[in-house]
């Protein structure tokens, strides 16, 4: 019965096939505990209403709520939490696949990296924030989706022009779903061409076979994902424009730095603007709390003028800009150490009516869920993860110290390409939105791939007489 | 490899391992508070002396913010944590590399599983309590410490035994018990009497001075100490012993003196502080406190272990343990408060385990 498996699936030649479906089942352990998708705040209702609605959003994209919209076949959100749960494994076992030996068609090395992947998505899920971050409807989770495509773009080695391009289509959409995805992208993008600048560095990456040209790829489809964004966008009834309320997003961040109140105390009685008359009453919670003054100075789209022209100024008068940059700075370290999975609260009352208007099939699983009926408890996950983030981190510390070839180049540049994006998460999130928990815990349970891959690389792979 | 990449790798060390140590600041989006972190912070700036016996600390939060933000307190505080920290790891282990992974290992050891960073990120003088115990470890066991070293290592036992009336009364009791424990020290690590003398000499002159200087001292304070009712609390022993636990921050109220002081005294901070976990009341560390406890249990039974294998022969045990004690006497009898407790300083138990696998005189067979 074994053997037979094991040759119908090398016939269908496509033998990673059982470990995505393992993997994809892994990832969604916490949706099936909570027996029902789990949801934030007013946020996924927002996604589902604006793609049914066709209505584009002032504060993100509408590209998530389309993918719900199909993913679910209009009829149940479970379909789109297993879209988004093979998708991930997909990629993940790109990597393994990449990573792992020369398999040559070998079964016990293709049945090496299967393992490797199941027990990484164990990992992750049981002693992590990924399965929540796969069950949740969230755009959250195509943050460390176009990580590690762009990763595989950039490092996979002899990759097959197919794959190549499943993996550029990927990167085109996942980049567009949520606001920050693309700047993270562009941030690591620049930081990587920069280091082309040293020899020394460039000899390395010539030795892996990492060229220029997949940094210019890169880059390229990150120029299309913004402009397939600004189409989809305008053809919904928006501007063609791609990232949207980052001016508001960046004034909010502004405002809990402490940086406004000195600037409208010295600023108020020269210029004339609107916010002077809210100056004493600027609450910490300026782009949620419903005393804010947003909503009295024309919402998040009629303020978008006005902070315009006062961010402008903060950022180019020395005074503010320097308590700007350490503000950045300590709310970068802040996002960095800040990452708690489990935001899933009773759900509001919008999540609740969205869901009986467009998924009423849904709707008593929904209701009776776990997350409903408050019953979900993170506090051993998040030690949990606190524990696996402390040896992660020790692991690359010493393994990136190290001067002696015991970890091949490969994988130490991947570590530092994962640990740079998670600190350029942490940065662009920190600095333009704000410290939340659900920024960091999205990309947090990358950490332990680069050493999934490494050890994985060094296990003995049975030889092909006795995998047989 | 080169003096100057080790210099390098040294000073990373110092910077990364003082940031870990402030996890729980920044985990918490602002340096964690008591009320009585306050008081610390108005005194500091009023730079009145106080009878409180942590003068010093105050002048330290003041000073180290420079004026502007509580995030320069902690760094700063964990930062000479780290450095004597480091120093142990320094002198115990020769081989740089593996210098290097066990003092990492150990920094993540206790600042994720035991109550260091909790400590370290707290605008409380109780880690210096450590930092003190710690440093003058250094100078009961290392022999052979150059000018430079001698300079950095006295100052910060000087500087972190007279933050508070505990710390310095700690130091006392192990200046005075110091012909004891030096009885019990034998092997290599034997430091020549007339070199350990000069250095307590100078340590405790310098530190009691200091702490004299900067403290008004009377008959009685206002809080904790009571110069001729010190007896009286030995009735807090059970409350000590409680005090391994880590205590519960609560939130600080609006007008008590905590959230008070920072709006007094860091203005551009107050926001940040607002948005904190703690005050949010999300702040628990209920499985942190579960595995400081189970840690504690296991280094105990693995520290006893060693000093009966190694016939009293592991110094550094006997030492933290003897400390540890008087720490414990001490403490109850001056404050008898749970956040003064012993919660920050237990952690220091386990440093042996880390530097035992190298320790020149470790032989488990010797009876």
């Amino acid at each position: 019965m074994k053997s037979k498996i094991k040759s119908i699936f090398k016939q269908i030649g496509y033998p990673n096939f059982g470990g995505v479906l393992v993997s994809t089942v892994v990832l969604l352990t916490i949706a099936f505990y909570n027996t029902s998708p789990l949801t934030f705040n007013a946020d996924s209702a927002m996604y589902i209403e604006s793609a049914h609605r066709r209505v584009i959003e002032p504060d993100r994209p509408i590209l998530y709520g389309l993918f719900i919209k199909y993913f679910s076949f209009n009829t149940s959100l479970w379909l789109v939490i297993i879209a988004q749960s093979l998708i991930v494994s997909f990629v993940l076992q790109c990597y393994f696949n990449s990573f792992g030996p020369e398999n040559n068609g070998r079964y016990s090395a293709q049945k090496k990296s299967n393992v490797f992947l199941i027990v990484f998505c164990v990992l992750v899920s049981l002693c992590m924030g990924a399965s929540f971050q796969v069950s949740w409807i969230m755009a959250d989770i195509f943050t460390p989706i176009s990580i590690l495509l762009m990763g595989g773009i950039l490092f996979f080695k002899n990759i097959s022009p197919l794959k190549l391009g499943v993996l550029s289509i990927m990167l085109i959409f996942s980049a567009s779903m949520h606001n920050s995805n693309f700047y993270i992208c562009l941030s690591l993008i620049v930081i990587i061409a920069f280091t082309f600048l040293f020899k020394s560095i460039r000899k390395q990456y010539s030795l892996l076979g990492f060229t220029f040209k997949r940094i210019l790829l890169a880059f390229l489809l990150l120029v299309l994902s913004n402009v397939t964004l600004s189409t989809i966008q305008f053809f919904y009834g928006g501007e063609f424009k791609s990232s949207r309320g980052g001016v508001v997003f960046l004034m909010g961040n502004i405002v809990e730095m402490g940086i406004i109140d000195q600037y409208l105390n010295d600023q108020c009685g020269k210029k004339n603007y609107e916010l002077c008359n809210y100056k004493d009453s600027i609450p910490n919670n300026f782009l949620w709390d419903a005393r804010s003054p947003i909503h009295k100075t024309g919402g998040w789209k009629g303020s978008e003028k006005e902070y315009s022209v006062i961010i402008k100024d903060i950022l180019t008068t020395p005074k503010y800009l320097k308590t700007f940059v350490f503000s950045s700075a300590v709310l970068t370290l802040k996002q960095f150490f800040v990452f708690e999975t489990g935001e899933a609260d009773k759900p509001w009352r919008r999540v609740s009516l969205a869901v009986r208007n467009y998924y009423d099939n849904d709707f008593d699983s929904f209701i009776t869920s776990k997350q409903s009926k408050q019953k979900l408890n993170f506090t051993s996950i998040n030690f949990l993860q606190n524990v696996v983030f402390a040896l992660c981190l020790f692991i690359y510390i010493i393994a990136l110290s190290s001067t002696s070839n015991v970890v091949e180049t490969r994988y130490k540049l991947l570590a530092i390409y994962m640990i740079l994006s998670i600190v350029i998460n942490a940065w662009i999130c920190g600095t333009f939105s704000g410290v939340f928990p659900r920024y960091q815990s999205r990309v947090v349970w990358l950490m332990p791939l680069p050493i999934f891959l490494f050890v994985m690389a060094r296990w003995p792979v049975k030889s092909a007489n006795n995998s047989r | 490899m080169s003096s100057k990449q080790k210099i390098k790798e040294e000073l990373f060390a110092i910077v990364i391992g003082a940031l870990i140590l402030c996890f729980y600041a920044l985990n918490n989006k602002f340096p964690l508070l008591f009320e009585k972190s306050g008081n610390f912070i108005d005194n500091g700036f009023s730079e009145k002396k106080h009878t409180t016996g942590e003068s010093l600390y105050s002048f330290f939060v003041a000073h180290a913010s420079w004026g502007k933000s509580l995030w320069f307190v902690v760094y700063s505080q964990s930062v000479l944590l780290i450095l004597v920290l480091y120093y142990y790891f320094h002198f115990f282990i020769e081989n740089h590399r593996s210098r290097l992974i066990y003092y990492y290992g150990y920094i993540f050891f206790i600042s994720f599983l035991m109550s260091a960073s909790i400590a370290a990120s707290t605008i409380s003088p109780i880690i210096f309590g450590s930092t003190s115990l710690l440093s003058i470890g250094l100078l009961f066991f290392v022999k052979h410490l150059n000018f430079e070293r001698t300079l950095i290592i006295s100052v910060i036992a000087i500087v972190s035994s007279a933050m508070d009336t505990a710390t310095i009364l700690t130091m006392a009791l192990i200046f005075v018990a110091s012909p004891v424990i030096y009885l019990f020290i034998k092997g290599e690590q034997r430091v020549n009497w007339r070199t350990l003398f000069s250095r307590f000499a100078i340590v405790g002159m310098f530190s009691i001075a200091l702490f004299l200087s900067v403290n008004k001292v009377t008959g009685k304070s206002e809080t904790g100490f009571q110069w001729n009712n010190w007896h009286a609390g030995l009735r807090n022993l059970t409350v000590e012993f409680k005090s391994i636990s880590i205590p519960k921050f609560k939130k600080p109220t609006v007008e008590g003196p905590a959230i008070t002081a920072v709006e007094n005294w860091f203005t551009s901070d107050i926001r940040e502080c607002y948005l904190s976990k703690q005050i949010a009341g999300a702040e628990t560390f209920d499985m942190i406190r579960m595995s400081q406890w189970m840690v504690l249990l296991l280094t105990t039974c693995a520290c006893i272990y060693l000093l009966i294998k190694t016939k009293f022969h592991n110094n550094l045990i006997l030492y933290l343990l003897a400390s540890l004690l008087l720490t414990f006497i001490v403490r109850s009898g001056v404050s008898g408060k749970l956040e003064d407790g012993l919660w920050g300083f237990v952690w220091i138990l386990p440093l042996p385990l880390f530097l035992f696998p190298v320790l020149p005189n470790h032989n488990l067979n010797e009876k």
